[in-house]
């Protein structure tokens, strides 16, 4: 029988959701608080969670990734009295299954909890791809998997794909794991790497051209989504794609027709497409600088590259698999690494992603030569500084280092739990403040709070908004 | 780009035979748009897998000039060792079989060598725009 956590605060909406969830078959278990339901989540495979963002002691959507963390791993489905369109990005972002605007009828939150077991249960049963071929992509991080999930459905589909992630995140392995994975694998992948090209070859690189179309135009040249038939067309980086071959690329991408510079002639051709951008593309669309209509035609599958910095568990097994592949290329003995090491890896903030990382490892081994074990000093001298900076500013500031293993909580009385987060969070929030200039915008980005949530905590301890 | 900290250089690797037409041309542009110590020249794939085998710097660049389908086999062969690299790949002739193996090699940008490769200088200059630093790029 599907278990259901109903985690609102308000008895009688409890109560209500129960009955229905009762009435459907199913098994419901409420809790009014977010220590209550996290407990709860902790040890009870729940198949889904109904998810209050207000709670009285915290925001739901910020343990939306620890209660998909649980056992069941179960879809949540958010359920607020505030429309917040922030709320609703950031929920979705972090696989929120639906997000329900109270008030709403039952027969909605019912219909959302039958979609979501319907869901569960076909993942159960569907075969799926035995192993996924995952080639380099290194690492067990809950997000790294939500990716690799939206993967491996994509890869069995023949739906396009965008890739969104920061740089240095590695969409193009994801992309080229899509490729591996699908029916196509075998025949082509054809990069196209839009933030290379010259405006001016663009639309001649892609669509081929005849001989004598233009200036230089000595004999026809095939363009790459030609070269791509039977097999797999990347775009990386397509937000840097002209706007006027936004067009043309459009009526290739519906109807696999187009029609080549110079040409009279339309050509028909079978391609799988996968598009990737570190750009906000649903933005430049709303400023007019991408075409709504191949935005949405390239979304059919969407997988998040997630940063660094928020699978920072898979930090060290990256470091390891880095350092071992490049001894293995230098034809030099594996090193060892001191704890340490890892340490002051996992205390950087890695702005530049999986690639920053690797460049570090690069430069760490040159430094360390023929020395069998990696310490921190043999880490670029920047890194060391910047890591330094920031365990001083987190002892002054009274807050524990994430990894020291002595901090205030070793001396005096232990304050209550309740007491210890409120003065982590009032700490963190003056940090906050303090790094970026008080821009709002900064505040939300970095914290990945709704500017209503961050205004009212910003009201709550006393701090400028 | 590297970000957080101060970053490396982008080094250029140029592999084709200097006799070729187009190996010509291609030195010229390398010659042209990097400074001489972010710049390497190797006419042999025995001796550029020897240097893929060093430390490379910040995604490096290679510009490989293949001559025929067996020269890009052995390409494909070392295909492990060009993974970091940004690959500029100029293929002799318009096969099917040529473009399949350029193709498996995940160049960023392939061309062919009876065109004029000016094409090759734009992509190179702005792959160097983008991610290179002033002090790599000679321009």
């Amino acid at each position: 029988m599907p278990k259901v956590l109903i985690l609102d605060d308000d008895p009688m909406m409890n109560e209500a959701l129960a009955n229905v969830v009762a009435r459907l078959g199913h098994e419901p278990s409420c809790a009014f608080t977010l220590s209550e339901g996290l407990d709860l989540a902790r040890e009870e495979a729940y198949d889904v969670v109904f998810l209050d963002v207000r709670l009285p002691d915290g925001n739901g959507l910020e343990a939306l990734p620890s209660l998909r963390a649980g056992p069941g791993a179960p879809e949540v489905i958010i359920i607020t009295g505030y429309g917040d369109p922030d709320g609703a990005e950031l929920a979705v972002k972090n696989g929120a299954w639906d997000y329900i605007q109270k008030p709403s009828s039952m027969g909605r939150m019912s219909l959302a909890l039958s979609r979501a077991l319907q869901y569960r249960a076909e993942k159960t049963v569907s075969p799926g791809p035995m192993v996924l071929k995952r080639e380099g992509i290194v690492g067990a991080s809950l997000r790294l998997n939500e990716a690799l999930e939206r993967l491996a459905q994509a890869s069995q589909t023949e739906g396009n794909v965008l890739i969104e992630g920061e740089t240095g995140t590695g969409k193009e392995l994801l992309a080229r794991a899509v490729h591996e994975n699908s029916p196509r694998a075998g025949r082509r992948f054809v990069v196209v790497d839009c933030a290379a090209l010259p405006e001016s070859l663009v639309e001649s690189i892609l669509f081929g051209h005849e001989k004598g179309a233009f200036t230089g135009a000595d004999r026809a040249h095939e363009g790459l989504i030609q070269q791509a038939h039977g097999g797999t067309l990347f775009l990386d980086e397509v937000g840097e794609l002209p706007l006027p071959v936004q067009k043309a690329f459009l009526r290739a991408v519906q109807e696999r027709r187009f029609r080549p510079v110079g040409s009279d002639r339309e050509i028909g051709v079978d391609f799988r497409l996968i598009a990737a951008t570190n750009r906000d593309l649903e933005r430049m669309a709303q400023e007019g600088r991408f075409r709504k209509d191949l935005l949405y035609r390239l979304r059919t599958h969407f997988i998040q590259a997630p940063p660094l910095r928020e699978r920072r568990e898979d930090i060290r097994e990256l470091a390891v698999y880095h350092v071992n592949r490049l001894c293995e290329r230098y034809g030099t003995e594996t090193k060892g690494f001191s704890p340490e090491f890892f340490e002051a890896l996992s205390l950087y903030e890695w702005p530049g992603n999986v690639r920053e990382l690797f460049n570090t490892m690069e430069e760490a081994l040159a430094a360390a030569g023929d020395e069998p074990t990696l310490y921190p000093y043999h880490l670029p001298i920047a890194l060391r500084a910047r890591v330094a900076r920031s365990s001083v500013e987190n002892h002054e500031e009274g807050l524990p280092a994430p990894s020291s293993p002595s901090g205030p909580l070793e001396q005096g009385p232990l304050p209550t739990l309740k007491a210890f987060r409120e003065e982590a969070e009032r700490r963190y929030l003056q940090r906050l403040w303090h790094r970026t200039g008080a821009s709002r915008k900064e505040m939300c980005r970095v914290s990945g709070l709704s500017r209503t949530r961050l205004f009212e905590l910003l009201k709550k301890h006393g701090i400028p908004s | 780009m590297r970000q957080g900290y101060p970053n490396n250089y982008t080094t250029v690797l140029l592999y084709a035979a200097p006799t070729h037409r187009a190996g010509k041309r291609l030195r010229r542009i390398v010659d042209q748009l990097v400074t001489e110590e972010h710049k390497e020249f190797y006419q042999s794939i025995t001796r550029l897998t020897q240097r893929l085998r060093r430390p490379l710097g910040e995604r490096p660049i290679g510009v490989f000039l293949a001559r025929d389908a067996d020269e890009l086999a052995t390409l494909l062969s070392v295909r492990d060792l060009l993974r970091d690299l940004r690959v500029i790949l100029v293929v002799q002739d318009h096969k099917e079989d040529t473009l399949s193996l350029a193709h498996a090699l995940c160049p960023r940008y392939v061309t062919y060598a009876d065109g004029d490769l000016d094409d090759v200088a734009a992509v190179m200059g702005k792959m160097m725009g983008k991610h290179g630093r002033d002090r790599g790029v000679g321009q």
